[in-house]
């Protein structure tokens, strides 16, 4: 059943099925969205972004984006908005403990643009929004309770980031930290481009072309960063995929292989055994 | 052979058992006597098979145990404990094995609570 809650310190949390149609929206907030069926397509400006089950969603406050669902089923998203003097707070307190982000944080006083990307949705803050999510579709009333989970959706996401961007964005062998962090924006339009086209062959011109760089500062600055190929990125964005399709469902391998992009099954079982030091059905059977 | 009960040993049973009953959700399963004949009680939650087995300790200077206690929601939990008046002793820690936080008693044994969680599939 879909809903929208509006807490009294202006948080939103909105739980809403989508079809087919484009859905025009503003973020109203800093808010993160993921999908718990179907998958979505998210387009901000020039961006088209796929969220599926395993993808989050960060938007900044004012962000202008559509969304519709990515396929015949519709896509169910739930999406957190955080009050900007939530946000606030949250950055006082962090600051109070940390000195670690970019500076762009700690002169603004809120969680970075930078943030506003893609992110592997897994680890303390899917379990953070999965309890929160039970208890608001068990009808949930307590708004303390629910803005502490809120709370730590904020904590768990600020470490996300700094493994995402702000770790990434030291390893490169830039000095000048306003070119960094532009390099770092440019990287993430590439990071988040393999997210969203992990199901077809890409070439690196495109995904030169997408990030705004040439392919030879790409491949270099990409490898500084991530400390992989592009190549290599996708092919773990791909085996994540079906190590979640095989636990998850009972599609047989060869579909799965068709559906997360991989040329043939042969060379899909040869990285899955490289990667999970196991075969691709005796990881089914395992789980 | 099977693990039975989890001690703990405290300096006063009345107050352990109402910090245990009031604030931490167990029962009384029962009071009994163990070697040597000292009093015990058994304590048990109801969603669990494990229990508790408070022994009154003689030794006046003891040094406090830890117990763990498992949840499936922690922030549930511990938004709980400390509606009821639980102080943890530090704000909820995100660790390799999931999240927690410890409080203690008022004998000054020492209480975790941990939501284990399984990063494995990330």
């Amino acid at each position: 059943m879909d809903y929208l809650k509006v807490l009294r310190n202006n948080n939103k949390i909105a739980y809403k099925t989508f079809y087919m149609g484009t859905d025009k929206q503003l973020a109203p907030d800093l808010t993160m969205r993921c999908v718990f069926n179907g998958n979505e397509k998210c387009s901000i400006g020039h961006r088209n972004l796929l969220l599926d089950s395993d993808s989050m969603l960060v938007l900044n406050k004012g962000t202008q984006y559509a969304s519709c669902a990515g396929s015949e089923i519709p896509a169910r998203s739930f999406a957190i908005s955080f009050d900007e003097k939530f946000v606030a707070d949250f950055n006082r307190s962090v600051r109070l403990n940390s000195r670690q982000l970019l500076d762009v944080q700690q002169n603004n006083g809120t969680l970075p643009e930078l943030g506003e990307t893609l992110y592997p949705f897994n680890g303390d803050l899917k379990q953070t929004v999965l309890h929160l999510k039970h208890h608001l579709d068990d009808g949930l009333d307590n708004e303390l309770l629910i803005n502490e989970y809120l709370h730590h959706c904020l904590i768990t996401y600020h470490s996300l980031y700094n493994r995402q961007i702000y770790q990434k964005a030291e390893q490169l062998h830039i000095l000048n930290r306003s070119t960094r962090i532009e390099m770092i924006r440019r990287l993430n339009l590439a990071r988040e481009y393999l997210y969203s086209n992990f199901d077809r062959t890409i070439h690196l011109e495109e995904l030169a072309e997408n990030s705004c760089l040439s392919i030879n500062h790409l491949l270099r600055t990409f490898k500084q960063a991530f400390g992989q190929t592009p190549h290599q990125y996708l092919t773990d964005i791909r085996l994540q995929k079906a190590r979640v399709m095989l636990k998850q469902t009972e599609c047989p391998v060869n579909e799965i292989v068709n559906t997360i992009g991989f040329e043939n099954p042969s060379s899909f079982i040869r990285l899955f055994k490289k990667k999970m030091n196991t075969t691709p059905m005796a990881y089914r059977q395992s789980a | 052979m099977e693990l039975k009960y989890f001690t703990l040993c405290t300096r006063n049973i009345d107050s352990e058992i109402d910090f245990c009953t009031g604030k931490l959700g167990f029962r009384v399963f029962k009071h009994t006597k163990i070697l040597n004949q000292r009093q015990c009680t058994i304590l048990v939650k109801d969603n669990g098979d494990k229990a508790l087995m408070l022994i009154e300790s003689d030794d006046k200077n003891k040094a406090g145990s830890t117990v763990i206690l498992n949840t499936d929601d922690f922030l549930k939990d511990h938004f709980e404990l400390k509606g009821v008046g639980v102080n943890f002793l530090s704000e909820p820690e995100y660790t390799m094995a999931g999240i927690a936080a410890a409080f203690e008693d008022p004998d000054g044994n020492r209480w975790v609570l941990i939501e284990e969680r399984d990063y494995s599939a990330n």
